[in-house]
């Protein structure tokens, strides 16, 4: 367990490290595209556009203030979806260096984690411009979506290295999240308004952990003090997301190198 | 003062359903005395409760020394360990008993397809592989153009490695595995793939490397590289250490007990070739019958059958 929580102070110290490797991933990606990075704001642009254009019909929310919804609860829904996601992937994805240099495993998470900020940036400029056309103004309760955010982060990291960990021992595991998450997006009140449900819907999203991480950023940023029960229950889920990782990280961590 | 010290090593590779479940037949063939050519090899294998391989016992019970400025040549089989050993020693599997302390900063180049992103250039490799193996840009940048002459690659560093001959590719590892000037180096037998004028040229930066009171670990199977850039060998066999000495001796050793089982196993391999002609003819000699007793069109089902039946035996791996 200590050589776990050592692994992950170390592999933060080495900030140079896994910030070049994120970089050389973005680069990659869109190296041989015209738009390159363009494409992240592009498609979330046209998501938002034409999810606001269809959804908001069924909502009783003013057409503004649902394209701020939607904006920043789908950005921030793709942001948690892809920790778990990418976390699958991180340690399969960085095999080769694994194989051939000694360095923190945490290294590989941060370098994933990165790599999700800087499309959520991408995503989030998209959103306030949008936002701001739409005459949409932060109020001070909007610095309450900070805290939410080191939040985020910290869970990320627990996330990451124990799905990286998990899935690189039971390939099945990534399989089996792609298929949860796909149907997470109906789960989970991005699309729909949680307070105009009533019934097993409203139960559902009360229940989905996701309902209450988005809400303790997105309730900000629209204006509104987050609901405390949220906030309990985020911070309930993210001690014990690193109780889980501090035990998968004692028991597997060692043996991360045959598995991949 | 740099230092590598390996106390009763031992490392298991698991593997995680690969391996299938040997039937009765496979199991008594194998503890077949006759084939005692292949036991040893057989003996380092794992079994789980059914008898199906779970690992293999890559290592067991290895140890030795090398202090400073020592120079260790790593001989053995195909299989024999080495490369996991490297791996050890770069810090990349994780003993499972046993102690290795290295005093110094340790560089390896285990595999020439690892350590290197494909689709980066090979400029923006050197720094990636600098930043991990902890050194700071002011180090890379001082070092670039050094490997760069090294590597001999020109304006290729430019382009993404996936356009590089495994031969550039092996230039280009091993001059910056070699630029920053570890105290311990570790290196696999892929350098004997070198062209004649890069091998001389990796010999001598790796003489240089060992004057400066580096350690050098190399594996290889090439005894003119082990002679030039080694002071001791060490002979891995299934796992342990057979010998460790001079190089000239341990190799001398390692030839004559290689040319030996290299005998056993032609002759082994000649008696499965001959029993396996022997089967075939009992085969062709069936379907034969099988044609006199039908005649015919009809006769064409059971050869038909009996090949089916064959072929299948072979997938399933229950017949040799």
């Amino acid at each position: 367990m200590t050589a776990f929580f050592a692994d992950i102070v170390q592999g933060i110290g080495k900030v140079d490290v896994w910030f070049t490797f994120a970089m050389d991933d973005m680069q990659q990606r869109y190296r041989r595209s015209a738009l390159g990075l363009l494409w992240i704001m592009l498609s979330y642009a046209v998501f938002v556009g034409g999810i606001s254009f269809f959804f908001g019909a069924f909502s009783e929310v003013s057409p503004e203030r649902f394209i701020a919804y939607v904006a920043i609860g789908y950005a921030m829904f793709a942001f948690l979806m892809a920790q778990i996601q990418d976390g699958c992937q991180v340690f399969v994805n960085a095999t080769t260096w694994i194989k051939s240099v000694s360095m923190p495993f945490s290294i590989h998470v941060l370098r994933s984690i990165f790599r999700a900020i800087f499309t959520l940036a991408l995503n989030l400029i998209v959103a306030f411009s949008a936002m701001l056309i739409m005459g949409w103004r932060p109020e001070l309760v909007a610095l309450l979506c900070l805290p939410g955010f080191v939040i985020y982060l910290i869970n990320a990291v627990a996330v990451q290295y124990t799905f990286g960990l998990i899935a690189a021992r039971y390939r099945d595991v990534a399989h089996l999240m792609n298929s949860i998450t796909r149907i997470m997006i109906f789960m989970t009140p991005v699309l729909w308004v949680r307070e105009e449900m009533t019934g097993a819907r409203a139960i559902v999203a009360d229940l989905n952990p996701l309902t209450h991480y988005i809400e303790i950023i997105r309730a900000p940023l629209l204006g509104e003090l987050p609901r405390l029960s949220s906030w309990i229950i985020v911070l309930a889920i993210t001690m014990l997301v690193w109780v889980i990782a501090g035990v998968a990280g004692a028991h597997m961590r060692r043996r991360l190198p045959y598995w991949i | 003062m740099s230092h590598v010290s390996v106390k009763n090593l031992c490392v298991n590779y698991p593997l995680y359903q690969r391996a299938p479940i040997p039937d009765k037949a496979q199991i008594a063939h194998s503890e077949d005395p006759e084939h005692s050519a292949f036991n040893h090899r057989n003996e380092t294998l794992i079994r789980g409760p059914n008898n199906a391989v779970i690992g293999v016992r890559a290592l067991s019970g290895v140890s030795f020394d090398v202090p400073s400025g020592g120079r260790l040549a790593i001989i053995g089989e195909n299989g024999s360990g080495k490369t996991t050993l490297l791996q050890v020693l770069a810090g990349i599997y994780a003993p499972d008993s046993g102690e290795v302390v290295i005093d110094g900063q340790t560089t390896s180049v285990v595999n020439i397809n690892l350590g290197m992103s494909l689709e980066a250039s090979g400029h923006n490799n050197i720094t990636l592989r600098g930043l991990a193996a902890g050194r700071s840009r002011k180090e890379i940048e001082a070092r670039r153009a050094d490997i760069a002459a090294f590597s001999e690659l020109g304006e290729f560093l430019d382009l993404p490695v996936q356009t590089y001959s495994a031969g550039m590719r092996m230039r280009l590892n091993f001059a910056i595995a070699t630029a920053f000037q570890p105290d311990v180096l570790i290196l696999d037998e892929w350098l004997s793939a070198g062209d004649a004028a890069f091998r001389k040229k990796a010999t001598t930066r790796m003489q240089t490397f060992v004057e400066q009171a580096g350690i050098l670990i190399l594996a290889s199977h090439s005894r003119a590289l082990m002679e030039a850039t080694c002071d001791r060998a060490l002979w891995l066999d299934y796992g342990q250490v057979r010998a460790e000495g001079k190089v000239s001796e341990v190799a001398d050793a390692y030839d004559e007990e290689m040319m030996r089982r290299q005998k056993d196993r032609d002759a082994r391999a000649r008696a499965e070739l001959d029993a396996a002609r022997a089967h075939e003819a009992f085969v062709r000699q069936a379907e034969l019958d099988a044609q006199k007793d039908d005649g015919g069109a009809s006769g064409d089902a059971p050869i038909f059958l009996i090949r089916l039946w064959h072929t299948f035996l072979r997938l399933a791996g229950r017949q040799r």
